[in-house]
């Protein structure tokens, strides 16, 4: 028997009959149910979020954290009397003396 | 022929695909049934002529799981329809491709009636069309012997190209491979599938 093209032909276009024919079939009555019964137990996975999201909503749970901080330092200086870094600067740069932090804070 | 090109596709389908989907990510996964209903048929048209028959509702049930778990991906102005078809087609790629990890594959033989099977097609004197032939149980059988022994990313290749008649195009885009990798795989794949089915003719000729 030799493998002519003609019957390669022949066999080619009936191996292609014999696939289409494989799309035909049933599933149990039951697979709908199965298929939306897994759904229903992963619907969290809608709500997850991607990794910026998740840390985008981690960083503003520290706002008012943040803003509590900021609040307590204003009133420390302000009550202290701290003297930021560039008032400082300037009072170092202006006395002879060469003043200390600790004295100018002292004052 | 089932083609899965956008053309045959209505277009209020997609704009209600659209729609569905929404109330599927703002909660209503109930909704998801709707799309589970619509577009089982076509989900498993395609897994059955791409896994064995005891396979298919569970490769089925996962691409249905996939495509929940990746609707947040699916562009609103997209095609459901064809994504669907590209998770079906891969995920039948994956399951071939576990399968011969795992070497679960049990290599079907070839019998007597195989042989007379194609002894008939050669001969060519049954006068039966070529989709009767083609119904027949040895011509399945034959094919998925000659398929169970093609590499899982030739074989996916090959049934999409060669049997299903898709272009290329359509083919690289359900795969996402390039069309270039689809072209020389579809080729390569061709070659040893003739030579898989001549070396049976061959190992026929000498047992006779």
């Amino acid at each position: 028997m030799k493998f002519t093209k003609n019957f390669q032909e022949n066999l080619n276009r009936t191996l292609r009959a014999a696939y289409h024919e494989k799309e035909k079939g049933e599933v149990g009555e039951q697979w709908q149910e199965k298929v939306m019964h897994h759904v229903r137990g992963i619907r969290h996975v809608l709500s997850k979020k991607s990794f910026f999201e998740q840390f985008g909503d981690a960083l503003w749970r520290f706002a008012p954290v943040a803003c509590a901080l900021i609040l307590i330092l204003g009133v420390c200086i302000v009550k202290f009397h701290m003297i930021p870094d560039y008032a400082m600067a300037k009072i170092v740069a202006n006395d002879p003396m060469e003043y200390g932090l600790l004295q100018s804070l002292l004052m | 022929m089932i083609r899965w090109n956008v053309k045959m596709h209505n277009d209020s389908d997609s704009s209600d695909d659209a729609h569905i989907i929404d109330l599927v990510l703002g909660g209503n996964v109930n909704a998801f049934e709707t799309l589970l209903l619509r577009y089982a048929d076509h989900v498993l048209r395609i897994v059955r002529k791409h896994v064995n028959y005891e396979a298919v509702e569970e490769t089925a049930h996962e691409v249905f799981i996939r495509a929940f778990q990746s609707l947040r991906s699916f562009r609103a102005d997209g095609n459901f329809r064809q994504w669907l078809s590209s998770i079906a087609v891969r995920t039948c790629y994956d399951y071939w491709r576990k399968a011969y990890r795992s070497r679960e594959i049990a290599m079907s033989q070839i019998s007597e009636t195989h042989h007379e099977w194609l002894e008939e097609i050669l001969s060519d004197r049954s006068g039966q069309s070529f989709e009767e032939k083609g119904a027949q149980e040895e011509a399945r059988e034959v094919l998925d012997w000659a398929l169970e022994r093609l590499p899982p990313g030739d074989r996916m290749v090959l049934e999409l190209v060669y049997l299903e008649g898709l272009r290329s195009k359509e083919a690289a885009e359900l795969l996402g491979w390039s069309v270039a990798n689809v072209k020389v795989r579809s080729f390569r794949a061709r070659k040893k599938l003739q030579k898989l089915l001549s070396g049976l003719i061959n190992d026929q000729e000498g047992t006779l």
